[in-house]
């Protein structure tokens, strides 16, 4: 469905944006694209609630157009931050930046944002028509204009003959393309998604994402996405924020916050990995000291004292001998295997009782079964190292 | 099914228990005798002759038509804005405020007329217009103040959220989003405000004057003086004008349900 998504909705959207040229300019051009989305700025956002900090001192600079997602697990203060941008909520301290303008003193109806709300929050009143016009009526467009719009938007999401509809006569999916029709039918040049796809289900969801991804290429908004599910930031994102506690603890694409995770958070959140704990010495980075042996680092990394390491499943390779020249390796006893077709994910036994993941692709698959022993190994500058808790 | 049939003869019962005292009026104002006795022997249409035939009569239906439908209005705009107040305000005193509107429900009726009355007398307000809209209004809040608070309790906010940021202002978001949604409990508030004016007696008593009067404080005086069938027809077009409101207002809901 996504593939001709963007055709047919995508001129009469960009025409939407308040900035645009004359209509006739019909198609998109890079330079209408760059325009339409909105620099974003954080500085040292903070929200407390009485004693209790939501949010402590975000910073974050967001590129216009760019696709950022915020992830983090519940409570971490995610939805408040965007409550902060929509401006529903006052900052306790600290500055949001449009475009290099202050907001502190803009209300929501003059931020010209759009927003998918997690429930949808559609008119239950209006239908789907009405609702996708309602915020072309607050900006009191002539009527043939507006026409135009909700029709290109309805398009866009492929709702064509539900217009009539009231939202309670939708299916969860469907209610959810209204909310999206009705936050980019004026092209606004930032959208906030609050988990939007967090009510549908995993086929739904998967499809809707491809939705999201086509139209965020066409429009050129600035998308500031929330979510807990990682899946999901990392197949739409152009970068992630990853939230802790009220705090971004690392930001960047999703293989950089993949493959150089700066905190163990970061890593388990993000994904599967094997880690190894010990401690670097300030006088030896290259060398992680874990009982009896000492693990090769790649030295590039600024820990020490208590360290871990991070390796990915399809970073370890798993081999009968000892590692070869240049590789990191530790013994291992295989302890269960998964066949996931045309990969197979091995668990193994750490020393010290610690368990390891696996994953062997069929170019690199070793022979070994479950209760043989042999070497995980793998190159000290694919392995992340972090500071242990 | 079978099994229901005992419980619909129960429910029936029960209705016509509660509805029967006001049934007998109607047959009562169609006698062709002088008296209010039932069954009546003859029957015939010359109590409402006389009703409508009586200039005072009708004046007061009028009056009481007129008050009802103005504090219906003012109750249901003044209750909605209380409401709105006390289910969305964070200040102080909102509990006490709460109270207070919902007091003239539960203060004994001849209480609240004998203060009524003081102090209608000090403002002159006594046996005016402005006194039985007045009055009528802060004694119909209550019931404006429980649906609507009970509807704008339920309503989801977010919807307003969305509304601001699809670029309404906050009155624009309530006028166009909020009020339609929690127009049903509106509607009731309103029914209920302009029921609690139309029969309202005791305080009416009160503020009344020979100049100045409504249906029901004509019927009560009237029962004092002589038992004339006259007032079973007005009881009857009492009964007539509250259940088309109600039918209207059940109408509009049904109407309403099928749309969404
Ligand atoms: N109005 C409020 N009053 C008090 N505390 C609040 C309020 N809103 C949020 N919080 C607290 O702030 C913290 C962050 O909440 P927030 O809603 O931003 O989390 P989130 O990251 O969006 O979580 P989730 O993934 O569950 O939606 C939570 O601990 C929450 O309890
Ligand atoms: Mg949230």
């Amino acid at each position: 469905m996504s593939a001709d998504l963007g055709r047919g909705g995508s001129a009469p959207l960009e025409a939407a944006h308040p900035a645009t040229a004359p209509r006739e300019a019909g198609g998109l051009d890079a330079a209408d694209l760059k325009r339409s989305g909105a620099a974003i700025e954080l500085r040292g956002l903070t929200k407390a609630y009485g004693t209790s900090q939501a949010v402590r001192g975000v910073d974050l600079t967001i590129e216009p157009g760019e696709f950022m997602t915020f992830l983090g697990p519940s409570g971490s203060g995610k939805t408040t931050t965007l409550n902060m941008i929509a401006g529903f909520v006052p900052p306790t301290s600290g500055e949001i930046l449009v475009d290099g303008r202050p907001l502190a003193a803009t209300p929501p109806h003059r931020r010209e944002m759009g927003m998918v709300f997690q429930g949808y929050a559609l008119f239950p009143h209006l239908s789907v028509w009405d609702n996708i016009e309602f915020p072309l009526r607050q900006r009191k467009m002539p009527k043939a204009r507006r026409r135009e719009l909700v029709r290109a938007a309805v398009r866009t999401v492929q709702l064509e003959g539900f217009e009539r509809r009231r939202p309670a006569q939708l299916s969860g999916g469907q209610q959810q393309r209204v909310a999206f029709a009705r936050a980019i039918v004026y092209r606004p040049p930032v959208l906030l998604m609050d988990e939007p796809l967090g009510a549908l289900d995993k086929k739904l969801r998967e499809a809707l994402q491809e939705e999201i991804r086509e139209i965020h290429r066409k429009v050129g908004t600035t998308f500031l996405y929330v979510t807990h599910d990682q899946e999901e930031a990392l197949s739409l994102s152009d970068r992630i924020a990853v939230y802790d506690d009220g705090r971004i603890v690392q930001v960047g694409t999703a293989e950089e916050l993949y493959e150089r995770p700066r905190s163990l958070f970061v890593a388990q959140f993000l994904g599967e990995s094997t880690l190894l704990r010990g401690v670097v010495h300030p006088d030896d980075p290259r060398r992680l000291h874990a009982g009896a042996h000492g693990i090769p680092l790649s030295g590039s990394h600024g820990v020490r004292g208590d360290a871990v390491v991070v390796i990915r499943p399809e970073q370890l390779r798993l081999t009968a001998g000892g590692p070869a020249p240049g590789r990191a390796g530790v013994p291992v006893t295989v302890r269960d295997e998964t066949y996931l077709g045309h990969s197979r994910k091995l668990t193994v036994e750490l020393p010290g009782g610690h368990t390891g993941l696996v994953r062997e692709g069929p170019g690199t698959a070793s022979g070994l079964r479950v209760g043989d022993s042999g070497y995980a190994t793998w190159d000290p500058a694919a392995a992340a190292v972090v500071p242990d808790l | 099914m079978s099994r229901r049939i005992p419980l619909k003869i129960f429910g029936a019962l029960v209705a016509l228990w509660l509805v029967a005292p006001t049934l007998v009026v109607i047959p009562l104002s169609f006698t062709g005798q002088r008296s209010l006795a039932f069954p009546p022997e003859r029957w015939s249409l010359r109590w409402y002759e006389a009703f409508f035939d009586d200039r005072r009569w009708v004046a007061d239906l009028l009056n009481s038509l007129q008050i009802a439908a103005l504090v219906g209005v003012l109750a249901t705009v003044a209750g909605t804005a209380a409401s709105y107040a006390l289910t969305r305000g964070r200040f102080r005193g909102r509990g006490v405020a709460g109270a207070l509107l919902i007091a003239p429900m539960l203060v004994p009726t001849v209480v609240f007329g004998v203060g009524v009355y003081a102090l209608f007398l000090e403002l002159r307000l006594v046996g005016t217009f402005t006194g039985f809209l007045v009055a009528h209004t802060v004694l119909a809040l209550p019931f404006v103040i429980i649906p609507v608070s009970s509807v704008l309790s339920r309503f989801d906010t977010t919807l307003e959220r969305a509304a601001a940021i699809c670029g309404a202002s906050r009155a624009r978001a309530f006028f166009r989003v909020t009020l339609p949604v929690i127009a049903p409990g509106l509607l009731s508030g309103f029914m209920f405000a302009f029921v609690t004016s139309f029969d309202e007696v005791v305080v009416s008593l009160f503020i009344s004057s020979p100049y100045l009067e409504t249906l029901p404080v004509r019927m009560y005086s009237s029962i004092q003086r002589d038992v004339d069938p006259t007032i079973a027809a007005a009881a009857t077009l009492i009964i007539c004008f509250t259940s088309a409101l109600i039918a209207v207002a059940l109408l509009a809901q049904s109407r309403r349900r099928r749309v969404s």
